[in-house]
């Protein structure tokens, strides 16, 4: 016993001395400089040009679509809330504003600076400078909608031409923030259901504008996986598609991408009851009934302390007995407010998205000890 | 399969207890989900780790606290300090390597964001969590490696409870499955509050949970070579026992620890008075001979399972090393000429002059020709093997053999003896390390 003791006290003193020494001693702040142009995958395809301002980033404020002033320097963050270690819900009341002050004290109310490595990080999501001019297409992110995901809708760029799902075009695909992968000879856009991945957003994003079969089989996928991908089937390997707005809806033989459905037409009104709510019952678009009171959660699947397979049984039913019946912070009614849609069987106007009505107000936490994201 | 059940019915229960809240937490979700990359992988084996850590440090708590009514589970409190000692080392290995897999996480995106994760920050949760760890290596560093005098020892031992507060309120406040599971929120906290209620009452609380016994000295001899003999008699109720037991006693006297020892009790149930042998070996019996004829003394107790009356054969062997023959004295008076049972009894000292209790067992063994001794000092023949036992015994076939001595003594003949193919339901021993 003395020597399991002895060699665990060893072990332990021996891991964290390396770390206090490595990520302590040896920190130093990077120069802020060698920003490269920003990758072409953070940003809608083509040709149009977009002016970096408050109003064009406040458009941007979701977790699918989310950029991020900090110190005068505009990132798109959509693809890294997932891989957040503090959690999406930490960055996510910065989404479309400026978030230095949140960046540099972690919402702690006392400097409390990242390090150097996530400043490394964030510079793979530079967009541009505030108020600079850069190049856009006119998807919808940059002209209309404020809040639908630009490489959902629109993931071959230009409306009405055809692309070839080849290896030449699915390499384009290749960041978090647009995610294009083959499985088994068909071609995925899966970009919308990384943050709800279980397995989190880094264990699909290295496949991304590759072939991720050998990886998606060799780990144990339940069959609700497999259905799910359905919903984000492009078309075969080599197959021509028509890259319209809803590319999916029109090549795909399953259901729609679900991301699009609760943003929906604009100005459609519907009657929230329990036949509509039904049809929004997977992780990839996810209604559900609290207390009488419809919200739309796909959006926090990803974020949720709990994982997503805590919610998502309930998806398209009514969840209040097991919301209420588990320990939830006022935290997260709060946070809930900012999923609403309407109450049950009231009719609701479904084009304005929720997210952008109500700002969610995540605890100031840091990571939870043993959260499970 | 009775007898192993029989001798291992305490062990069972613990592996029950620690591994029921496992399996909650397995059911909870699939277990793909919990071990799909790396990154999940290691933040479960964090959260097992914790729950595991955290369970056994509850069953730890509860075996140290010399509850008598666990000894049938045992068979003895020395089986039961035993483990205490084993589980409450096991606990703590596992609680050091809880942060350890829960940091992976933070180690994959900075370096920076690892070490902030292992120090104190504006979470309360994971403070107490970080307190309680820091606190227990001070405190297991100094039970199980430095050299403490019995007191100071026990005196710092007592403060694991305060270490167990902060774990427990680190394991309540620390969003985790404990937190989002009503089930494993229950059970955890229910076997919390009996480690902790256990852990205090041994700990802190005046008084004892057992019952004790008034008595007062009435004879103190010394007997040479560091050994005395102390006789009390009751002052009040006399305390029953069985032969081979030993208790827990607190002297009222002059230039002697109030705190309380154990010692085997060296009289037959019958006699009038209560006889204990002390041997003068560490910092509290290095006192001993400060005791006087006149000074209270409180027992609590009996406690222990070893009894000649247990085995399953009454042809027996008995085997003593150095101050380990007093539970024999006890048995050895209790034996009766005619009662059936055929005893070779082997007294293993150094020498000639520490054996000042052969006179006493001759005494008894000729009057009973079905008990004889066997004197043996190792410094004329060396330590005494399994071999030489079973030559001058006749065989050990069908005997039952009773082991009370050093450590290394009696692990090296059981291992012996188990070598030369004894069932190890027939091996019976006595185990006086009582850290």
């Amino acid at each position: 016993m003395k020597k399991i003791v002895g060699i665990s006290l060893f072990i332990f003193w021996s891991v964290v001395t390396a770390l206090l020494v490595a990520g302590l001693l040896f920190y130093q702040k990077d120069p802020d400089n060698g920003l490269v142009p920003p990758p072409s995958s953070l940003l809608p395809d083509g040709t149009g040009t977009i002016v970096l301002n408050t109003p064009e980033i406040g458009k941007h404020n979701s977790v699918s679509d989310c950029w991020m002033v900090i110190d005068g320097k505009v990132y798109n963050l959509t693809g890294y809330l997932g891989l957040h270690p503090g959690g999406a819900v930490s960055m996510l009341p910065y989404c479309g504003k400026d978030g230095s002050q949140g960046f540099a004290t972690k919402d702690q109310g006392k400097s409390q600076a990242h390090s150097s490595n996530a400043t490394s990080l964030l510079a793979s999501y530079y967009l541009g400078n505030l108020n600079q001019k850069i190049s856009a297409s006119p998807t919808p992110s940059a002209s209309s909608a404020p809040t639908s995901v630009p490489t959902q809708s629109t993931p071959t760029g230009v409306p009405g031409t055809n692309v070839v799902l080849n290896a030449q075009e699915i390499a384009k695909h290749n960041s978090a923030g647009n995610c294009w992968l083959i499985i088994s000879g068909k071609v995925y856009n899966v970009t919308a259901y990384l943050g709800a991945h279980p397995g989190g957003v880094g264990a699909i994003s290295p496949y991304c504008g590759k072939d991720g079969t050998q990886a998606f089989l060799g780990l144990p996928h339940s069959s609700n996986a497999t259905s799910l991908l359905a919903s984000y089937y492009l078309g075969n390997l080599n197959q021509k598609i028509s890259a319209s707005p809803t590319p999916s809806a029109s090549s795909a033989p399953t259901s729609v991408p679900t991301q699009s459905t609760p943003t929906g037409v604009p100005g459609t009104n519907v009657v929230l009851n329990a036949q509509e709510i039904a049809k929004h019952n997977s992780a990839g678009n996810c209604w559900l009934i609290i207390s009488g009171k419809v919200y739309n959660v796909t959006a926090y699947l990803g974020a949720h302390p709990g994982g997503v397979g805590a919610i998502s049984p309930y998806c398209g039913k009514d969840g209040t007995q097991a919301f209420l019946g588990l320990p939830h912070s006022s935290n997260a009614t709060s946070l809930l407010a900012s999923y609403y849609l309407g109450n049950f069987n009231q009719t609701a106007d479904i084009s304005q998205n929720p997210q952008t009505t109500v700002q969610p107000t995540p605890p100031p936490r840091r990571g939870g000890d043993d959260d499970d994201d | 399969m009775d007898v192993f059940f029989k001798k291992n019915t305490g062990l069972i229960l613990i592996l029950v207890l620690v591994f029921l809240p496992v399996a909650i937490w397995a059911a909870m979700l699939p277990l793909n989900y919990r071990f799909f990359n790396l990154s999940a992988t290691m933040t479960s084996l964090g959260q097992l780790t914790g729950l595991i850590g955290m369970a056994m440090f509850s069953v730890s708590l509860i075996l140290g606290a010399r509850l008598k009514f666990l000894e049938k589970y045992f068979n003895g409190l020395d089986k039961i300090y035993q483990n205490h000692h084993i589980f409450g080392a096991i606990s703590f290995s596992l609680l050091l390597f809880h942060p350890l897999f829960l940091v992976v996480k933070y180690v994959q995106f900075s370096l920076r964001d690892a070490a902030l994760f292992l120090l104190p920050s504006a979470d309360d949760a994971i403070n107490d969590g970080i307190e309680s760890l820091v606190l227990l290596i001070v405190l297991m560093v100094l039970a199980f490696f430095a050299r403490l005098k019995y007191h100071h020892w026990k005196f710092f031992h007592k403060f694991t409870v305060i270490a167990f507060i902060l774990g427990v309120n680190h394991t309540f406040e620390i969003v985790s499955d404990i937190s989002r599971d009503n089930l494993l929120r229950a059970y955890v906290l229910g076997l919390s509050a009996l480690g902790l209620a256990a852990g205090f009452w041994r700990s802190f609380w005046i008084g004892d949970l057992n019952k004790n016994f008034d008595y007062e000295i009435v004879k103190f001899t010394a007997l040479g070579s560091g050994i005395f003999e102390i006789k009390m008699a009751p002052r009040a109720e006399k305390i029953g026992f069985e032969s081979g037991q030993f208790i827990f006693v607190s002297f009222a006297s002059w230039g002697v620890s109030t705190e309380s020892h154990p010692f085997s009790i060296a009289s037959a149930p019958g006699a009038d008075n209560l006889r204990i042998v002390v041997k003068a070996l560490g910092d509290f019996t290095g006192k001993i001979e400060n005791l006087k004829v006149g000074d209270k003394v409180s027992i609590e107790g009996p406690f222990g399972g070893f009894s000649y009356k247990k085995a399953l054969s009454k042809d027996q062997v008995w085997i003593a090393g150095g101050i380990g023959i007093t539970p024999f004295l006890s048995m050895a008076g209790d034996l009766r000429s005619g009662d059936g049972y055929t005893v070779d009894f082997y007294c293993c000292t150094k020498n000639q002059q520490e054996a000042v209790l052969m006179d006493y067992l001759l005494k008894i063994s000729s009057s009973n020709k079905s008990f004889r001794v066997f004197s043996w000092c190792s410094e004329e023949k060396g330590y005494v093997s399994a071999q030489a036992i079973a030559g001058s015994s006749g065989g050990l076939q069908n005997k039952d053999i009773f082991l009370c001595g050093p450590p290394v003594l009696m692990e090296s003949l059981d291992g012996q003896f188990r070598k030369m193919g004894i069932n190890e339901a027939k091996i019976h021993w006595e185990n006086f390390n009582f850290k």
